[in-house]
């Protein structure tokens, strides 16, 4: 995973949930942000797909639900 | 939000016909009121892939959730006219045990997949619930505005006495007020004349296709629902909860001028309510709106309702036709929302409610 991918997502994150940048690591997911709500995963999830041009399938949603288990998929779906 | 490891394993799939019983069992579950085979098979217009689409989420064996697109021809008639293919976003539901589990965001996205696959331009849908009106916006949604509702009592005691849940002493003591109410109302009774007829006809009664005909041809100029004979007996077929749908035509010998959908529906605390899905009526013979109006109302306090409704989203006049009746703004507004924003932006005409053509007909609730 590159450093600038994993920016990306990073950022993609902090956009989604409206959170400050710095405060988004790997291990940010829906236990420690309270806005990381069902609707707002979706919207995630429709942003990766759209952003990095990769497949996600619904039973996957429900796995990618840290910034690290999210560049894993990112990183596969992009070969 | 529970761990990923605690979760059950939610799988989704595209429904088909032969999946009905199921679809049949969560819209039941959904509504608290049994549904039969028919009526759902009906209302989901046989689970005709060209016509419908439905996702069901299952854990394990167990259907858990459901979300469903009625697929329909849009007419842009703006400057450029155009059609769209669109889906109509409805029967969205998760079981209450099943609503921390992501099975929503699952059963969406794989909505918005077969968005795609089916080559669909757009969703649109409408709601009378702020908070969901809300989520589609934070979904991608634009709000195209909200449509006012409109109502006119026809046993307006009894209508309180439901609504406040007084009892049974106050909706025993509804009749007497009420029938001095509809004394009074005889003098708002409208009658047809000049040799022309309204009447109640069938489904299958060949003058419906020239009732399609004045439908399409009000939605000129405007963003709305290409209506076809075919898509209008399917979308009429039968209701959920098994109320037949009822059609008027009002005619001048073979030439039909208008016409109106009604069916009854009971909605909360009991309240008998007579759905008025869409009046349509040739521009050219306006005096027509108010017999035809006049006579659908007789038909719905004939068949016990409390209260008329009507969705005022058809800028055609009938906001107009229906106020001069004594029909008051509800409480109700109904929320429309497109999605993607980008083909409905504000201050675009295609963005602007009141080049829009919506009524309860175009939408799946009743």
């Amino acid at each position: 995973m590159s450093d600038q991918r994993l920016d990306e997502i990073r950022q993609l994150v902090a956009d989604t949930f409206g959170l400050e940048l710095a405060s988004v690591t790997e291990e940010t997911g829906p236990e420690n942000v309270e806005s990381w709500d069902s609707m707002s995963h979706l919207n995630l999830m429709l942003g990766l797909e759209s952003q990095f041009g990769i497949s996600i399938d619904p039973e996957e949603i429900p796995t990618l639900v840290t910034v690290r288990a999210i560049t894993d998929k990112v990183t596969a779906g992009q070969g | 939000m529970p761990s990923p490891d605690s979760k059950p394993k939610i799988t989704i799939r595209a429904a088909t016909r032969e999946d009905l019983p199921i679809l049949r069992e969560l819209l039941s579950r959904r509504d608290g009121e049994p549904r039969t085979t028919s009526a759902v098979e009906d209302h989901l217009l046989d689970c005709d892939p060209e016509q419908f689409l439905a996702w069901i989420a299952f854990d394990g064996e167990e259907a858990v959730g459901l979300t469903a697109l009625y697929l329909r021809t849009l007419s842009f008639d703006g400057e450029q006219p155009t059609r769209r293919t669109a889906g109509y976003w409805a029967h969205l539901y998760v079981a209450e045990s099943h609503r921390a589990l992501m099975v929503y965001p699952q059963l969406v996205f794989a909505m918005a997949r077969g968005m795609r696959e089916a080559g669909l331009e757009l969703l649109f849908t409408a709601t009378r619930q702020p908070d969901v009106a809300d989520g589609h916006q934070k979904l991608g949604y634009q709000l195209v505005g909200t449509i006012p509702v409109r109502l006119l009592p026809l046993r307006p005691f009894r209508l309180v006495a439901r609504q406040k849940k007084l009892g049974a002493l106050a909706e025993a003591l509804a009749p007497l007020p009420d029938a001095l109410w509809s004394l009074w109302r005889t003098f708002h009774r409208r009658s047809v004349g000049g040799g022309r007829t309204i009447e109640e006809v069938p489904l299958e009664d060949d003058r419906i296709e020239a009732l399609v005909e004045l439908m399409n041809t009000r939605g000129t100029g405007r963003i709305a629902q290409a209506w076809t004979p075919d898509h209008f007996r399917a979308r009429f077929k039968g209701a959920l909860d098994g109320e037949p749908y009822v059609i008027h035509l009002v005619r001048s010998g073979d030439r039909v001028l208008g016409g109106a959908i009604h069916r009854l529906a009971i909605r909360g605390n009991g309240v008998r309510t007579g759905v008025l899905l869409d009046l349509v009526i040739d521009q050219a013979h306006e005096d027509l709106a108010a017999p035809l109006l006049s006579t659908l109302e007789r038909r719905m306090h004939r068949d016990g309702a409390d209260v008329v409704l009507y969705l005022d989203g058809v800028p055609d006049g009938s906001g107009d036709r229906v106020s001069s009746r004594g029909y008051r703004t509800a409480p109700d507004v109904y929320h429309l929302l497109v999605n993607p924003k980008a083909m409905v932006k504000p201050d675009t005409p295609d963005g602007t409610l009141a080049n829009w053509l919506f009524a309860f007909s175009d939408h799946d609730a009743f």
